[in-house]
């Protein structure tokens, strides 16, 4: 478990092995991101398209005078698209050196985890897994802990042709 | 006390290359001047700072050479030899042995391969020999006599000093090397209480008595990168007989503050040895706060890191924005007030904006510089006569890109001299002078930077270049290509014409890299050649990689930029006259020419409104020499833009060369328009494969 932590951990976890979480929801699902990739939660704000993407990339954002393209995490694994209400939200991310802004339904709260009530996530088989670093258990909630890099790395490289 | 040195050693590689251009520039002169005391001084003083920086930040090997090729320098600037032409040669790879020895230091590169061979050459015409070749790189190279004697050294650090990453103790060492320290007291009667000291001051000044057999020269030389607060004083207490009368007393400037912190705190020790002559003690140098002085006359430059300065100029554009968008937000409050300060807060803020691009402005001279080098080495390797001349040495251009622009300027420089202009003798036989020119300028023109090259050489080879095309394949061997397309035929990747390959060019990886380095720097490059007259390169640049003058278009609801430079008309004509050809997709013709029409909504998947009034506004670009004509919705108007890069956080958009953000805060893309006649391109060959398919759907069914 230990190993677990320490390997996507981004070094939230002080000695009592208390990891943070950021969880929100996505068509009545529970998702966490450690919180320190976590920069900041805005409002969703009208977006610019680029043109020719998938569609789970909304477009690009002004935050502060920099370009930050946005992904529509719903889009992104094939749920049911919403609409957008004062709820929904664009969690803006450190992904590696890049800056990322996530459209989620909305913001729940921080989760404090102990190692402990971390699973592993369930093998199933030829489904891949990967985006997901294990099963965050608290009372009855269980919340999905997201590999970030894992889920977006992919949009940074265009896709050859 | 640590010392980050590697923090500081940084910024000795990139002064050590300063000081290596500096002579690399004034050898060049002293080959057509060589009795220029000026130049040698130059020449001299540049080594002797890289020689003493070197052995400040543990670059050995760099002193060590160093300190030789002083010596020689030394001899040159006293007369005693003459500047004549294998000598400058020598030199000028001496410099380059410098610049190998600072790479291999910097990052681990090879060692220069000719090293031995021009330090034992060094050495030769030193007339010294090569055994005693390792002297202590802290030993001054200015005097031989027996200068030595008894030195009491003051040394008053400034406050600031450790924060100018010096360490007293290093200094004291060095001094120790010199000779024997007998005595050294520390005056602390500047040291606060422990509540009020402050960690990185220094409040300490040292006296060191020593003695020695190098000259007072060699001691002084150890504090020549002092800062400029702090103070030095060297004074003979027991000279040698020798040396004795050679000392000159000095007026110093900051005698009262020495004498000020030196007195009180002599040790009885000394007092009882050297009573009078501590008296009579003559003060050599002022302090280093006078050396500044004379360079601070010269043109003063900060050095900043280049971050920090992007960060700067980014902040200002993020100003600009912002204070439109209040001007805005003003605009639409009822009774106009605020409006003047406005607008007057607005002026600063615009030339705020373009004093921080000019920042990163600077001039291209030293690149240019560099070419006299190239050419002066391919001249001599290939027995080639060749005049260079500069010219606009003084045009700026953005630091990024004359960064850039080095390597391909060096392919261009190399081909002309190395193709371009023909040996002596069949220069006179065409009946030219057997001296060919090449000729390199720089001039700006709108909002552009052009670079001309041009040589009085042979020109292209139309027949040969031709040959090559469509031995190559890149011709059908039937073609008639116009002279333009020949020419333009040498920027192809893997072409070149040279007979044969010497070492200098002819290997076909020129001007096709050329281009590519060009073109990345949202430059374009053309050639125009007379047969037997000569060639001329002209490469445009853009001035600044940061802003760009761009036209607002309205496409649905969102916004482009499309590059004004690339606009060449907006027209506006009836539906009814675009055509529709078969392969080609849509056309219209412009004053007889045909022209491509590019639905901009289709290639960018852009909802389109269905126009009524029967009417298409187009925008008419140019990109490579080809036009097309952009059908979009409205235009809005035609302004500066701050380009924000996609690939920052996100990656490469075809058909989009980055974003900006416009004065209401929205983020508007930037259009590429080679990247959208690509698009096009596709969109046409799809559109083909589709008709293919279905006709060959409908030829397969029964019905």
């Amino acid at each position: 478990m230990t190993t677990l932590i320490d390997k996507y951990d981004v070094g939230n976890s002080n000695s009592s092995g208390i990891s943070q979480f950021l969880t929100f929801a996505l068509n009545d699902q529970e998702f966490g991101i450690e919180i320190l990739r976590v920069q900041e939660i805005k409002n969703f704000t009208r977006v610019t398209p680029i043109p020719n993407m998938p569609e789970c990339i909304k477009g690009v954002i002004n935050l502060r005078g920099t370009v930050v393209p946005i992904v529509d995490l719903r889009k992104k694994f094939a749920m049911p698209s919403a609409e957008y209400n004062q709820f929904t939200v664009i969690i803006v991310v450190n992904v590696g050196t890049k800056i990322m802004g996530l459209v989620v339904d909305a913001v729940s709260d921080v989760l404090n985890v102990g190692e402990e009530s971390i699973e592993k996530t369930p093998d199933l088989g030829a489904i891949d897994t990967s985006f997901i670093t294990g099963l965050a258990k608290s009372g009855d909630r269980l919340v999905a802990l997201l590999n970030i890099e894992y889920l977006l790395g992919d949009q940074f490289s265009a896709p050859s042709v | 006390m640590q010392i980050d040195m590697s923090r500081f050693r940084a910024a000795f590689y990139v002064e050590a290359g300063e000081h290596l251009q500096l002579m690399e520039a004034a050898l060049l002169q002293l080959e057509s001047s060589p009795r220029d005391v000026e130049l040698l001084n130059t020449i001299f003083r540049a080594a002797h700072s890289i020689k003493g920086a070197s052995t400040t930040f543990g670059v050995d090997e760099v002193g060590r050479f160093t300190h030789v090729l002083e010596n020689l320098l030394e001899r040159l600037r006293d007369g005693a030899l003459e500047a004549n032409a294998p000598l400058v040669e020598l030199l000028l790879s001496s410099v380059d042995v410098i610049d190998g020895l600072i790479a291999n230091a910097k990052d681990g590169a090879p060692l220069p391969g000719n090293l031995e061979q021009v330090f034992s050459e060094l050495h030769r015409v030193n007339g010294t020999p090569v055994a005693d070749s390792l002297p202590m790189p802290t030993h001054g190279p200015v005097t031989e006599s027996k200068a030595g004697g008894l030195f009491r050294v003051h040394l008053k650090p400034s406050p600031e000093f450790f924060r100018f990453g010096q360490e007293p103790l290093l200094l004291i060492r060095e001094l120790s090397e010199l000779g024997t320290i007998q005595k050294t007291a520390i005056d602390t009667k500047n040291l606060p209480s422990l509540s009020e000291i402050h960690p990185e001051e220094c409040y300490l000044s040292w006296e060191i008595d020593i003695a020695t057999d190098c000259a007072p020269q060699s001691l002084e030389d150890v504090f020549m990168f002092l800062d400029e607060g702090s103070s030095y004083r060297i004074e003979a207490i027991a000279a040698s007989p020798a040396s004795a009368p050679t000392m000159q007393p000095t007026p110093s400037a900051e005698h009262t503050t020495e004498n000020g912190n030196s007195h009180g705190q002599r040790t009885t020790n000394e007092k009882e040895s050297e009573p009078d002559v501590s008296k009579n003690a003559s003060p050599i140098r002022s302090t280093a706060a006078t050396t500044p002085t004379t360079k601070a006359v010269e043109n003063e430059t900060v050095r900043v890191d280049r971050q920090r300065l992007d960060e700067l100029i980014n902040q200002i554009g993020e100003l600009v924005i912002g204070a439109s968008m209040v001007e805005q937000e003003l605009l639409s409050i009822p009774g106009g007030h605020g409006l003047e300060s406005m607008a007057a807060l607005g002026k600063i803020v615009r030339d705020l904006q373009e004093m921080s691009l000019g920042l990163r402005m600077v001039p291209i001279a030293a690149t240019f510089q560099k070419m006299n080098r190239v050419i002066r080495d391919v001249a001599k390797k290939v027995g080639k006569q060749i005049q260079f001349i500069t010219e606009g040495d003084d045009t700026e251009l953005d630091k990024t890109v004359v960064d850039q622009i080095s390597d391909p300027l060096v392919h261009m420089v190399r081909n002309a001299a190395d193709h371009g202009i023909e040996t002596p003798e069949q220069r006179v036989e065409c009946g030219k002078s057997a001296e060919g020119v090449v000729k390199l300028r720089a001039y700006q023109q709108g909002g552009n930077v052009y670079l001309e090259l041009k040589d009085d050489g042979r020109g292209l080879d139309r027949k040969r270049i031709l040959e090559k095309a469509i031995e190559r394949g890149i011709l059908p061997a039937d073609s008639t290509p116009s002279d333009a397309e020949i020419c333009n035929l040498i920027f192809q990747p893997g072409f070149s014409t040279a007979k044969e390959v010497t070492d200098v060019s002819g290997r076909g990886v020129g001007m096709d890299v050329v281009r590519r380095n060009v073109e990345a720097l949202q430059g374009s490059v053309s050639i125009k050649s007379i047969e037997g007259q000569g060639s001329t390169i002209t490469v445009r640049l853009p001035l600044t990689l940061a802003i760009l003058d761009g036209l607002l278009v309205r496409l649905s609801d969102e916004v482009f930029v499309i590059p004004l430079l690339s606009v060449i008309e907006s027209i506006c004509i009836p539906t009814d006259e675009i055509h529709k050809i078969v392969g080609v997709g849509d056309v219209i013709t412009l004053r007889g020419e045909v022209v491509p029409l590019l639905k901009l909504h289709r290639l960018l998947n852009i909802q389109s409104r269905a126009s009524s009034d029967g009417q298409r506004l187009l925008v008419i670009v140019e990109d490579q020499g080809r036009r097309m004509a952009l059908c979009v919705d409205e235009l809005l108007g035609q302004q500066q833009v701050v380009i924000k890069n996609l690939e920052t956080n996100f990656r490469k958009v075809p058909g989009v060369a980055g974003a900006t953000i416009l004065g209401d805060g929205r983020v508007a893309l930037i259009l590429d328009t080679f990247g959208v006649s690509n698009l096009g391109q596709e969109d046409l060959a799809s559109a083909r494969q589709a008709v293919i398919a279905s006709h060959s759907e409908s030829v397969m069914s029964p019905n």
